[in-house]
Parts: structure tokens; sequence; C-alpha cells
């Protein structure tokens, strides 16, 4: 009789601890997490990928009312268990888009299940900035799948794990790890007053992007021109979009959020260009589509994109503070000045 | 900064020898006015031509006043008077109405009460002249006696003074709730829970003015200091500033700044305080339709220019959201006690159909949570007219059938019933005492 060999085993024992730790009875059976896992890690409804985001909780009410001006829909009551789990992700998952949350909470004797979402106003604080830290006895957890094969387990009392249902070596970096570094080094010299809504708008919008992308690179620059080994052969804007006046005009009521998000739009089209996007460390768009000279001398293993991003890591220190890599399965690589990465 | 909660104090004193009766000897004593200014005013008044000679000192006297105030920051000021749109980059004389400019100079400890009072006579005097039309200025004018103790009252509390040497204890104060972290230990912690509610209103709005406006070590200062207070004060603490707090948060969280968030967030989840984040900052935009009533009612030509501001709050809609209801009530009850010399006509209809829109719940609000510090509407009942509006109000809407939790509020309402004026200042004179500590 052949045995059968699954991940099954090990992933139980994998999270057990964090399920003890995080305290929230609905995970207490260690059994109802791995389902949540495995679900969610290659989640698809109608032969279309979904990738929801879910936090458990034991206290919706109290997170609601910590998201100013969002809201929250309840969908339905079940059992508490990971038929129940099952039924809420099947519900909720195909419309938890465009900001859009799934929440399970955990009752007496059954759980109560939903979406939820922050404030529409694109420079608010994130969600997870709000919900993931101490909250007073409120436990959260978020369950996450980061990347194809990739789920992010995540509690408010600080226990985060990267389970890979694939076979990447333990020490493998989980996917967009270096968001935000990169996001920090975009920001690094504007005015501290707008400095946190550009680093949220920022990375909001860059990890929805980056969630959907075939791939991409993104240098920062900390001259006061492009440097001319990427600007010889890109698109440099006339006027750089400036994030940081934006959002200050926004601040003002100058303009309306419609205005900062439709250059976000800008931004997220040319994420889906060719070519290397060029940021200065002011938070300024400089421009799209560039393209590096490549040695063919370096022996690299990869594609057009990975030879790019070695070209660029040498120019870091000489015209670029930081270079950023996402694979087209998600996976990233960054090099910086501070921590030369 | 010493250990004594009563933080700053009036400067009193006599300024002004009880010998110096005449305006030029008066005038000499007007450290801020130059010798051109002096010599105006002297001889505006010594012609007889009080009400130029007044308008001219008055002028003068509130630039000053307003100049000094601004020394204790642009942006606190505003916070103070609950304005949400105010930062240091404002000018103080579109921040402040003159009324508003005497209230806090008498809050702050800038001028003593009898002095605001004298103040707030002779502003009304200033206005109630400007305002008359040509053929009662004919008749009427400003006698002299009433010109030199105006005269008087300008330099003794204002003008006399050298410049910015106001509320050093304040500012002291103020620099320590955002320069360093008090731990609940701290003697300041335990004078503060004992302090009169002034104290508690005013150092949430610093903190919450120094979360809205400081960045880095600063910051990190007010937030813990928030951290530590609010749960200190947090249960004498009454709607209006609990729902300031909530407001903050809000404000914070859509403006992104993420470490006051996670600061306040902190402070709340300690006194459960979430029920008073607002839903949405729709609240704003009533808070600052009422400030454009005060800013009217406050002004020159007040009796032609209230109504357009209150047709605007009319038009926001009947549901004023609960975070702006004090702000909003306050303005409406402005328009309908009116002042010494009678209500804007053109106002006050839209005004009370307003307040009569109000359900019981929401009057049992106010009267329960705002009233006790609604130093605005308290202090209209010293006049004749407004308290007579006010007994008419506090019949109309059954004040006295509502709950009442403070003995005070309680006994204001029982004498305006019974149109007792002479109780009813009791009351509110119990009031303003306990707000304040006097």
């Amino acid at each position: 009789m052949p045995i059968n060999i699954t991940f099954r085993t090990q992933l139980l024992g994998g999270v057990s601890e964090f399920c003890q730790q995080s305290n929230l009875t609905l995970i207490s059976n260690t059994l109802h997490l791995v389902e949540l896992i495995v679900l969610l890690a290659r989640y698809k409804e109608e032969g279309v990928s979904l990738c929801p985001k879910v936090y458990l909780t034991n206290g919706m009410d109290t997170l609601s009312s910590m998201l100013p001006e969002g809201e929250r829909i309840k969908i339905g009551i079940t059992s508490q268990d990971a038929k129940g789990i099952k039924l809420a992700i099947k519900k909720c998952a195909p419309l938890a888009n465009g900001g859009w949350l799934i929440y399970i909470q955990d009752g007496v004797n059954n759980i109560e299940y939903g979406l939820f979402k922050g404030s529409g106003n694109p420079i608010s604080v994130l969600v997870d900035d709000v919900l993931m830290g101490e909250n007073d006895g409120i436990i959260v957890v978020k369950v996450f799948q980061v990347a194809e094969d990739c789920v992010e387990i995540k509690a408010n009392n600080g226990l985060q794990h990267y389970v890979f249902l694939n076979h990447r070596k333990e020490e493998s970096p989980p996917p967009l790890q270096f968001l935000d570094k990169l996001v920090s080094e975009i920001t690094s010299i504007t005015p501290e007053q707008e400095r946190e809504p550009l680093i949220s708008f920022l990375t909001r919008l860059l990890f929805e992007t980056l969630r959907q992308s075939h791939g991409c690179i993104i240098a920062v620059t900390n001259m006061n021109k492009p440097p001319k080994f990427l600007s010889h052969d890109g698109v440099i804007l006339e006027h750089p979009i400036d994030f940081v006046n934006l959002i200050t005009e926004l601040k003002k009521g100058q303009i309306s959020s419609s205005c900062l998000e439709s250059k976000g739009s800008l931004l997220q089209g040319m994420l889906n260009s060719d070519g290397i996007i060029l940021f200065d460390n002011k938070g300024r768009l400089l421009g799209y589509n560039c393209f590096v000279k490549v040695s063919h001398k370096n022996d690299i293993n990869g594609g057009a994109r990975k030879r790019a991003f070695d070209a660029l890591k040498n120019k870091v220190g000489s015209g670029l503070c930081a270079v950023f890599m996402q694979s087209q399965d998600g996976w990233s690589e960054f090099r910086s000045v501070e921590n030369g990465q | 900064m010493d250990n004594n909660i009563m933080l700053w104090q009036p400067e009193s004193g006599e300024l002004i020898p009880k010998g110096a009766k005449t305006p030029a000897l008066i005038s000499e004593y007007a450290a801020q006015l130059s010798a051109k200014d002096k010599k105006q005013i002297v001889a505006a008044f010594e012609s007889g031509h009080f009400e130029i000679g007044l308008t001219y000192l008055w002028g003068k006297t509130i630039t000053a006043l307003k100049k000094e105030l601004s020394t204790v920051g642009v942006g606190l000021l505003g916070e103070m008077l609950g304005k949400t749109d105010v930062d240091e980059d404002d000018n103080v004389e579109d921040v402040l109405t003159t009324k508003d400019s005497i209230r806090l100079a008498e809050e702050l400890g800038i001028v003593s009460s009898t002095d605001a009072m004298r103040l707030r006579h002779t502003h009304e005097l200033v206005t109630h002249f400007s305002q008359m039309d040509i053929n009662d200025s004919e008749l009427e004018e400003i006698d002299e006696t009433e010109a030199i103790s105006s005269l008087k009252a300008c330099i003794k509390s204002v003008l006399g003074r050298p410049r910015v040497e106001v509320a050093k204890n304040f500012v002291e104060f103020r620099e320590a709730l955002e320069g360093e972290t008090l731990t609940k230990s701290d003697p300041r912690v335990d004078m503060l829970i004992s302090s009169p509610y002034f104290f508690h209103k005013l150092t949430v709005s610093v903190l919450m003015n120094g979360a809205k406006k400081q960045v880095g070590a600063n910051l990190e200062h007010v937030l813990a200091n928030i951290n530590v207070l609010i749960p200190a004060i947090w249960t004498n603490l009454r709607d209006t500033e609990k729902w300031q707090i909530g407001h903050g948060y809000a404000e914070a969280y859509a403006d992104g700044k993420t470490t006051t968030v996670g600061g306040l967030k902190s402070a709340l989840l300690k006194v459960k305080g979430f029920d008073y984040v607002p839903e949405n900052l729709r609240s704003d935009t009533f808070v600052k339709a009422a400030e454009a009533i005060i800013f009217a009612h406050d002004g020159f030509n007040n009796f032609y220019n209230e109504s357009a501001p209150v047709l605007n709050l009319s038009k926001l809609g009947s549901s004023i959201p609960t975070p702006a209801l004090p702000a909003c009530i306050t303005a409406l009850l402005c328009v309908v006690l009116g002042n010494r010399y009678g209500v804007a006509m053109s106002a006050i209809g839209e005004a009370t159909n307003i307040l009569s829109a109000l359900s019981g719940d929401r009057w049992n609000y106010y009267i329960n949570n705002v009233l006790p510090s609604d130093m605005r509407i308290l202090n209209k009942l010293y006049d004749h007219k407004p308290f007579s509006n006010w007994v008419n109000v506090v019949k109309k809407y059954n004040f006295t059938g509502l709950q009442i939790k403070n003995k005070s509020v309680s006994l204001l309402l029982k004498a305006s019933t019974n149109n007792d004026h002479n109780k009813a200042i009791s009351a509110q004179k119990k009031l303003i005492d306990e707000f304040y500590g006097k």
C-alpha cells in the first residue's frame, strides 16, 4: 500500500505555535488556519485567480470604528469550522477588490463574515497600519496570498510567517519584501509633514499594481537631473509628476483626490509598460520606458529584466540611490546605497 | 514651570495712577502707542470728538491685543475656538473676531475678568455708534465719561503694557506638553486632574493641536503625553472635548499621518473612546458654517450679515452630525438670543427653524454636555435682551422637562423659566466659576 506524502503535516506543525500565541478561538484548532492558507494559496473562482486579504478578528466593531470614512458590509453568519471558513471565502472573495477586504469575526458558536474597507482617500493611513498594531485585547490575524503559492500570515501581536507551498528554500526572501524599502528611498528627502501620507499613497498604489504586474524595474536617483545612462533612451517627462506637491495641494483642498488618483493611474500604466521607471528621492516621477545598456560579458542567468537590473545595480552610488526589480512571478530584488543589498 | 496648577494668572496692578483723569494724562501710559497716535487721540477727545477718538483707539487696542495673542501660536488659538482649519500661517486678524480676542485674552490670563468686561463694553459702545443710521447718529453721541472710561480700559488692559510679555507661564506650559514626556507619577498630572475644567479643555486643545502640527521628537512627546493625560482626565471630559479627540484621530487618519494615528489610537483604546471617532468628516462642513455665523454675529453690521451664513447652514440639511452639534447650536443660539441691542430680524426666522427641528435628545445633549462650558452663551445672559430671548428658548423647547445632570444648569433653567434674571445670573456665575475655577 503506497504511503501518501503531503505538505499538510509539515504545515500543521509549522503554524500550530502561531495559532496558540494568537489567542483567537477560531484558529485554536490549527486545522482551520491550515485550510484557509491552502484555500488562499491558489484561489480561483470561475477560472479567475483571486487574492483577497482576509482578517480574522474578535472585535470587528472596534476595528470598524478605527477606520473613519470606511465601510462594512455584513454578508452572513455561518458555522465556526473549516466548512464555515470556506463558505465565507467563497461568498466574499469575488467582491474583495477595489480596496474591499474580507473579515471573519469570531463569535461564541459561529462566525460572522463580510467585507470592509478603509477610507477612499488616497493618502489616508493604510488599513494594516491601523489594524495590525497593538489593539488592547482585540486580536487580528491577517491571511493573504502575497504571490502564487506564498501566503502571509500575520497577527497584530507581532507574529508573522510566510508559508511557501512550493519548493522554495526556507531562507528565500518573501515576495514584495522590498516594497517598503523602495518607497522609503523614493520619499527619503521629502518634507516631514508630507512624508507619511506620501508613503501611504505610494505603498497602496505600488502594492496593488505590482501584484498584477508582469514584472518591472524601478530606479531611484538622488541626482538633480535624470542620469544620462537612462535618459538617453527613455521617456523623461518635461514636468516631473511631483507627488509631494500634489499631496500638499490635496491637503489644502486646492485639488480633489481624483487628481492625485489620476496621476497614480499614469504610474500604474507606466508599470505595465516595458523598460525602467525612474523616480527621484524627492517623491517625483521623472520618466518611464527607459532602457540601460547591458553588458554581455557578465555571466548572468536570466532574461532581459534580470540583465538590466544587474546593470543598474552597478550604478547604485553613481547616479542612482536604489533599484528595485520584481519578476513575473511576484518575487523581488533590491539594491540601495544604504544597505548594499 | 512651577508646581502651581493655576499656570497663568492675569497681570493686575494699577497701571494708571488714580490722579490721571484727563485724556492727555491717561494716554501718557499707553506704552504701545506712538507719540503721533497719542496726540491724535488726545486731540479728538479734547475737541469733543469722542466717537472718532474712541474708534481710532479701539482699532489700535484690538490690533495690539490680537498681536499679543498671536504670540501663543495662531494654530492653538484656532484650536481653542474649535476651528479646525487654522494653521500657523494664517493671519490672526482673519482667525479671531474681536469678541473672540477678548474672551481668549481673558481665558489665557492676559486680562482680568473685570478688564475683559470693560473691553467688551467698549466694543459694544463702538459697535453701537458705528451701526447707527444717519438720523439716530445726529441725536445720540458718546458722552465724555463713557469715552474716558473706555480710554482707561484700553490702556490699562492692553495698550499700557510693553509688547509680548503676555502669557509667559502659559507658553511654558504649552512647551512642556510638546517638549517633554510627562510620566503618570509627575505631580503636574495629579494637579491637572484636580484642576478646573478650563484647564482640561485647554490641555486637550494644546495636545490635539500638537498632534496635528508637530513632527519628529516634539510629535513623539505630544503623543506620549496624550497617552498619559487623556486617560487621566477622560472621565471628567465633556462630550465636546471627547469629540474633539475623536475628530483629531479621524482627521489624522484621512491625512495619512501614520504616527499620529498610532498614538491617538492607543490613547482611545485605553479609554474605550472610539465611540467618539466620527464616521466621516462631514461634520467639518457644519462646523465651518457655524463659525461663519459666529464671525458675522461678532462683526460689524451683524444684524445685516447674519442671515446669509444661517441660510448656508440651513442648506446643509437638517441632520446635524453629533460632532458638529455644539458649534451649530451655539451659533444658532447667538442669533436667536442676539445682543443687548436686539436680534437680526433677517436671520432669526431661519435660525429658529433649524433649532425647532432638533429632537429632545439633541437638546438634552446640548444642555448637559455643552452648555456648562459654553462661555459664549452663558456670557450673553448678563444682558437683559438676550436673557429675555433665552427665557423664550427655555420655555419653547421645554428645557426644564429634560433630565439635567449639573446642579447649576438646573438652577439656571429654573430661574430662566421663572424669568428671574438675578437668580439666573447667580447660577450662570457659578457655572463660569466652575469652568475657570475662580
